[in-house]
């Protein structure tokens, strides 16, 4: 299980951007490098994290802000925040 | 006409000239050329033929980044193969540019090295995409058409240990097109695999898609709940 800030660096270099940048910024079109593709690319990057276990979930065809994300990978027990 | 940056990588890009009715690069383009670039960065090429060259940009890039001594391009449409010969001559790349339709235009010419970029997908996705605005896409409705065509009559224009890169776009029947390479050269070599999602243009249309889909004229995959195309860079050796 991830922590968040486990998911935000993942997300980070997915989009070759500073994690901090992640702080200030929550939604996609806050973030330049969140296009469709920085999209695919964060996705494929959590897949790959969390053990080929994102891919089926298809909630994050609309998660389009970092809050989105976090709810739900913790929504499927993939990720915990204290 | 219009003036566009390309940028063939993290390190190099070249300035090219863009008119109505040109082919504008797309991250196939992007992937195709840096399929090749991967394969043959260590060789010494003598001739390279740009199929389907468009504004020239393959053609360019290559020759910048690779060791060539000279391109060869043609296109079916008469204004690219105009707007190349510009490009090939303010990027001072060593040219023979030529207009016509698949191999017509090179009747005993033998290459080192073949770069299809001609349409590979569906004309019937072409014809609803922004892509192919005022560029001719006579793919046939499960794209396959002229890239069969190509794959045809490549033997014949290749020299020797010769190869040929081509890209398998998942909006065509990449079965079909991946069976005829292999009846052809007996066996293929994929280079590279990128998975992108299908434009919200494109989505708009999703009974089109499904319908394309049911019938295996197009091959898309679901991730995440997002329609994702596949694009697979193909090289065969003659």
């Amino acid at each position: 299980m991830k922590t968040k800030d486990e998911v935000l660096q993942i997300i980070a270099d997915a989009l070759d951007i500073n994690s901090e940048m992640l702080t200030s910024a929550d939604k996609a079109d806050e973030i330049e490098e969140w296009d469709s593709v920085g999209h695919l690319t964060i996705l494929v990057a959590l897949d790959k994290a969390c053990g080929g276990k994102v891919s089926s979930i298809s909630a994050f065809a609309e998660a389009d802000s970092i809050t989105k994300i976090l709810d739900i990978l913790v929504k499927n027990n993939l990720a915990k925040f204290d | 006409m219009k003036n566009f940056i390309f940028k063939i990588d993290d390190n190099s890009e070249i300035s090219l000239l863009h008119d109505e009715g040109v082919f504008q690069p797309t991250a196939t383009t992007n992937y195709l050329i840096n399929g090749v670039i991967k394969k043959l960065h260590n060789k010494n090429i003598s001739s390279l033929l740009d199929l389907g060259c468009g504004s020239g940009v393959v053609g360019i890039s290559l020759f910048k980044k690779l060791t060539i001594n000279k391109i060869f391009a043609s296109d079916y449409s008469k204004r690219s193969t105009e707007v190349a010969k510009e490009n090939f001559l303010r990027n001072k790349t060593s040219y023979d540019v030529r207009h016509g339709s698949l191999y017509e235009p090179w009747d005993s010419y033998k290459f080192d090295v073949i770069v299809d970029d001609i349409s590979g997908i569906s004309s019937v996705i072409a014809s609803i995409s922004s892509w192919f605005e005022g560029v001719p896409c006579e793919s046939g409705d499960d794209g396959t058409d002229l890239t069969i065509k190509v794959l045809e009559n490549s033997k014949k224009h290749l020299n020797p240990n010769g190869v040929l890169f081509f890209p398998v776009i998942g909006l065509s029947d990449t079965s079909k097109i991946e069976m005829t390479a292999n009846k052809i050269f007996g066996s293929y070599e994929v280079v590279s695999e990128n998975e992108w999602p299908i434009p919200k243009d494109l989505l708009q249309h999703d009974k089109l898609l499904n319908d394309l889909q049911d019938k295996k004229k197009i091959n898309l995959i679901e991730k995440f709940g997002i329609k994702l195309c596949i694009t697979k860079i193909i090289m065969v050796t003659a």
